[in-house]
């Protein structure tokens, strides 16, 4: 950090710290992408809203990976252990982070000091139910999967710009509600793309099992 | 929503810089955040004085917010600017000359550029 003092006649200083406030997330990010590669572990951070179906659809891709990968699930939420109790149930390994409203690298550069690396094949974090916090902070994962959801409204794309923008999937989750809920899932889809060219949309009904192989194809599990 | 911590985070970062001066107070907090950052200045503000009103150093500073224009480029052409807006404000990471990925190359940091310290 090069800091420039000027001192002035009236007893006054000046200085230029120059400090990032993202930095030490930035720096904490690359440093826990940098363990996961040397360990040849897939590492996914899923966000979305309160309620988008993170989990439902966690539990769906879990249930169809156990036997062939070592997964180990990390869950952010304020409070409670439910969504880690539900992945639990499958037999892996779960750790919970009692956490604000995103997660962040230090938090998982904590939790994974924890974890056999070595013996992982896949770590899917589950961020806190939010669409704004967690698209500033980056927690060093191969990629970003944004769920939304049809009962959301139609507008839920569009208000959250930043997170679509840095998100590598995009899931449009609750299809089978569209009709209901008066979404147009096409006008949907091209919300998306208008914002983020290059992201991946994958529909699905996680309560019905629909898309979930789709969506594990693109998070390259094959 | 995490305004707060990020807020404890400036305030941090302003004790640490100050830490090696003999500063009776801090008079001035230069910020500058980009303009990708999601940070409301008021919202701040309001942080910074809850976080500071029992330090005496700090709790009286004036914080003074300049915004860093923020630069993209596109992944596939030669399109260097800044993001798009559709629809009104939303911001767009489509290439306007191309439609491709824009990346964001600066606009999303939050610096403390420079503090007026008091002897």
């Amino acid at each position: 950090m090069d800091e420039i003092k000027i001192i002035k006649k009236d007893k006054s200083i000046t200085i230029q710290p120059k400090i990032n406030i993202y930095e030490v997330n930035r720096k904490i990010a690359d440093e826990n992408l940098q363990k996961f590669k040397e360990n040849n572990v897939i590492s996914i951070d899923i966000m979305g809203a309160i309620g988008a179906g993170k989990t439902t659809i966690l539990e769906k891709i879990v249930e169809k990976i156990k036997d062939r990968y070592n997964v180990v699930m990390i869950g952010g939420d304020i409070a409670t252990t439910i969504d880690t109790e539900r992945i639990n149930r499958f037999g892996i390994e779960v750790y919970q982070i009692n956490a604000g409203c995103h997660l962040d690298a230090p938090l998982i550069k904590k939790t994974i000091k924890n974890i056999n690396l070595a013996d992982t094949d896949i770590v899917l974090v589950e961020n806190v139910g939010n669409l704004i916090c967690p698209a500033e902070y980056v927690l060093g994962t191969d990629m970003r999967v944004c769920v939304v959801s049809v009962t959301e409204g139609p507008y839920m794309v569009m208000k959250h710009p930043i997170i679509i923008g840095h998100s590598d999937i995009v899931v449009i989750n609750k299809i089978e509600m569209a009709e209901l809920m008066e979404v147009d899932l096409e006008k949907l889809q091209e919300d998306v793309r208008k914002i983020n060219p290059r992201t991946k949309i994958v529909l699905t009904s996680a309560r019905k099992g629909k898309g979930i192989d789709e969506l594990i194809t693109e998070l390259g599990f094959d | 929503m995490h305004e707060f911590s990020f807020t404890q985070s400036i305030v941090n970062a302003v004790i640490e810089s100050i830490a090696s001066y003999d500063v009776k107070f801090v008079q001035e907090i230069e910020i500058e955040m980009g303009e990708y950052s999601t940070f409301i200045p008021d919202q701040i503000e309001f942080c910074y004085e809850i976080l500071t009103k029992n330090n005496d150093q700090l709790k009286d500073a004036n914080i003074v917010f300049t915004e860093k224009k923020g630069v993209v480029e596109c992944v596939s052409c030669e399109y260097r600017g800044t993001l798009q807006t559709i629809d009104g404000d939303i911001q767009s990471f489509s290439c306007p000359d191309c439609g491709e990925y824009l990346t964001i190359i600066e606009g999303n940091d939050c610096i403390i550029k420079q503090l007026k310290l008091m002897k």
